[in-house]
């Protein structure tokens, strides 16, 4: 965290200049004073809060040196009917931290993690060719069981989008779809869930009201809570903050942190303070091709390409 | 304006414009402003004259004025008594020569059945149509025709409807004999029906080749026997459900030995109906009518049988005729497009956000569909359903085209029953010479007009209530 931190006052000098508001520069103070104190409660444990049935298997152990790649990407590309969206990627994800994915509008980046759950499959004209591998899994192949594959690698889209259902059945949505449980560990797996999004201390006392009630930022904790109640092992966030404000965008940053020590996260944003903040590695996108992908720190202090700096400090994008 | 020249800009040209143009377009728009209000009004005061004169023409025929006098004027018992207001014999008698003794029963019920068969055949198609092709189908050239198709099947006149029902329901193409003789049916039960000399009507079941029937041998000791011959096996066939593979036998003459039921309308009105054997006399003119105990009837007229049938509730037969089946489903084609089309307009309405973040979670398309998009496109769907039905209650001519009666003196009891419905009986009614048939068509229409306003107003409350925002 103590690195983070040093990160974002870095990148706010570099961004002086930039056409990002005093929201974000405000953004970067919480860091002493947590989001979640900011909402009146303790974060809870999150260590003690997971489900045992969602604990995602090979998880590296605390204090491994090089962590193991979750999803392998080699030679990846991507179209539209005959419009090419991604050139030839090389990326590896790594296990158990937080890829950031930053990068001007229509540059590909949400196109890539829309593959990597295979909801570009909603789309007739989309195609892919390449190699996209989750522990082995081939991705792309057509043997493979989607439905599996998006139990295993959730997603948070970039509006909050609860269903018109109460908050407990929200949560209880995609663990219903995928076994039957008894009603007590559905109420458990809720409870632990919400507690993991850092929504429960609120929500408590009213599972029953309608999702539709929350407040925006509550809602994406919601979608948040309801993606991790099925036990994905990857986790993708598309602009997960875009649509909030600076509180719950805080409150939503705080909580990729924590989760980042279970699930191994993947995140699209157009907020490159949020990247520095919340992310292990960055991968800079440019035109549908991976111009530069590193550790955060590196990327925003010493990029070695010189479009990425061009981009984090604002020249264009 | 004739200075301006030719090469001068318009927009001076327009500044230039004559003075009187101002106090014309003012007239113009008031003008234009009259024209629609005349317009809007017609609609409005045609509505009016429309309610006012089926109002005062029908009303008396549903409403007892002179017991709403007794019970308000006359010092009654007010509303308390409100039940002896409403004439009740318009709705429970069925039709009659005399308008005095006419009422609605049979086109009431068959507008109900026709109504609820057609709801249970449009609802299930419709929406399973609307689901496939807003949830699952891809837009390719396939279901692209399969669009323009409904929308043009909307547009379609409905009585255009009626004679594809008549080919495709009534008759089923000839495939299955005609409706007078079909050549599948079960849950008949056919019956020969003779006169007695006395007047009491005797009738003898109907059984066919393979049929094992009680008969009474010559030792006067009944045994089972299987009837070789559908010409010559005219005997007490146990009433029991079978699926007939070829017509009953023609009518016969009664023989001696029929096992028969006999009926006897007592003088109370009961009909008391009795197992007995039939022994046909020689003379016919001589015979001597029954009495005593009845093991024994005397017939007449023995040569000449009319043929009945009866049925069960869950009586079949194909073609389906001009049953009330085939009244409901040919309203269901009717309104199969409209419910299609606002069905297909729910499930677009249902943001597809909501979709993606089921499957993300890795639902299936059918969970999606039966956990988000349905319970969240209901509503909608329901309310086009009913004003599609509505709509359908009020349809005649399909249902003419049909072939329906105009004259019916039951109310269906099962899917195979002739029926009427109210449109029909209202268009024989206001057909007749004698103005009171005329009032009671009115009195007819008000109900209809009830009945339509009751669903409108149902689609409103649930548009109103259940409509809960969805993001």
């Amino acid at each position: 965290m103590a690195i983070r931190s040093d990160i974002t006052q870095q990148h706010s000098k570099v961004s002086l200049n930039t056409s990002h508001d005093a929201r974000d520069h405000s953004m970067t103070t919480p860091n002493s004073t947590p989001p979640a104190d900011a909402h009146g409660h303790a974060a809870p444990a999150f260590a003690v809060a997971r489900p045992e049935v969602a604990r995602p298997a090979g998880h590296p152990a605390p204090g491994e040196a090089i962590p193991p790649t979750a999803i392998t990407v080699r030679n990846f590309s991507s179209w539209y009917g005959s419009f090419q969206a991604l050139h030839n990627l090389e990326l590896d994800v790594p296990f158990g931290e937080v890829t950031a994915l930053i990068g001007p509008s229509g540059c590909g980046k949400s196109t890539f993690l829309r593959w990597m759950n295979r909801m570009n499959d909603t789309i007739v004209s989309a195609r892919a060719e390449g190699t996209l591998d989750l522990h082995g899994t081939d991705l792309l192949a057509k043997a493979t069981d989607v439905v599996e594959l998006r139990r295993r690698v959730g997603m948070v889209f970039q509006k909050p989008n609860p269903f018109p259902k109460s908050i407990h059945d929200n949560v209880a949505f995609g663990p219903r779809l995928h076994r039957s449980m008894s009603s007590g560990d559905l109420e458990d797996l809720v409870e632990q869930s919400l507690r993991a999004a850092a929504l429960w201390n609120e929500v408590k006392d009213r599972l029953k009201a309608s999702a539709l009630g929350l407040s925006g930022g509550q809602q994406q904790r919601l979608c948040i809570a309801r993606a991790i109640a099925v036990g994905p092992e990857v986790l993708l966030m598309d602009e997960p903050c875009s649509a909030l404000d600076p509180r719950s965008t805080a409150a939503i940053e705080d909580l990729i942190s924590q989760l980042a020590e279970t699930y191994t996260i993947v995140i699209v944003t157009h907020n490159m303070q949020q990247a520095a903040r919340v992310s292990d590695r960055t991968a800079f996108f440019f035109e549908g091709r991976l111009v530069e992908c590193d550790e955060t720190e590196r990327i925003f202090t010493r990029p070695a390409n010189k479009q990425t700096e061009d981009y984090i400090t604002g020249r264009f994008g | 304006m004739i200075d301006a020249g030719a090469d001068a800009p318009t927009a001076l040209n327009a500044e230039r414009g004559q003075p009187a143009s101002r106090r014309t377009r003012t007239l113009l728009n008031r003008g234009f402003l009259l024209l629609c209000l005349f317009a809007t009004s017609m609609a409005v005061v045609l509505l009016a004259i429309l309610l006012f004169s089926i109002t005062i023409k029908g009303l008396p025929w549903i409403v007892d004025f002179s017991n709403l006098k007794a019970s308000f004027v006359d010092g009654g018992d007010g509303f308390a008594g409100w039940k002896h207001w409403v004439r009740w014999e318009f709705f429970t008698e069925y039709t009659s020569r005399k308008p005095k003794d006419a009422g609605i029963r049979a086109p009431l019920w068959g507008s109900i059945w026709v109504c609820a068969i057609c709801a249970a055949a449009a609802l299930p198609i419709g929406v399973g149509t609307a689901i496939y092709m807003e949830e699952f189908a891809t837009s390719n050239r396939f279901t692209r025709f399969i669009q323009t198709n409904i929308r043009n099947l909307a547009g379609v006149p409905s009585i255009v409807y009626g004679i594809l029902a008549l080919t495709a329901f009534a008759r089923m193409f000839g495939l299955f004999g005609t409706s007078n003789d079909p050549s599948l049916f079960f849950g008949y039960a056919f019956h020969n029906e003779y006169r007695t000399v006395a007047g009491h009507l005797v009738t003898v079941p109907v059984s066919t080749v393979g049929d094992r029937v009680m008969v009474a041998g010559e030792d006067g000791i009944p045994h089972e026997q299987v009837v070789e011959s559908a010409s010559g096996g005219l005997r007490n066939g146990l009433a029991r459900w079978s699926i007939w593979t070829a017509p009953p036998a023609p009518p016969r003459p009664l023989r001696d030995g029929d096992a028969a039921l006999l009926h006897v309308i007592e003088p109370d009105g009961r009909e008391v109906v009795t197992a007995v054997t039939v022994r046909v006399l020689a003379d016919d003119l001589a015979a001597p009518s029954i009495d005593g105990p009845p093991a024994t009837v005397s017939a007449k007229n023995a040569s000449s049988p009319t043929r009945t049938s009866s049925t069960s509730w869950w009586s079949m037969a194909l073609p389906f005729g001009g049953s009330v089946l085939a009244g409901g489903l040919t309203l269901m084609l009717v309104i199969l497009p409209i419910i299609i089309i606002s069905s297909q307009e729910a499930f677009r309405a249902v943001p597809s956000s909501l979709r993606q973040a089921s499957l993300a979670m890795g639902a299936t398309t059918w969970q999606t569909v039966r956990r988000v998009t349905l319970p969240a496109a209901i509503p909608m769907i329901m309310t086009g359903s009913i004003l599609a039905i509505s709509r359908a209650i009020g349809e005649a001519a399909p249902l003419l085209v049909l072939g329906v009666p105009l004259f019916i003196s039951d109310t269906p009891v099962n899917l195979m029953s002739e029926f009427t419905v109210l449109p029909l009986q209202i268009y024989n009614w206001a057909g007749r010479p004698q103005a009171d048939f005329h009032a009671i068509a009115a009195a007819a229409i008000i109900v209809l007009l009830a009945v339509l306003l009751t669903f409108n107003a149902l689609a409103v409350i649930i548009r109103q209530k259940l409509h809960t925002p969805l993001t």
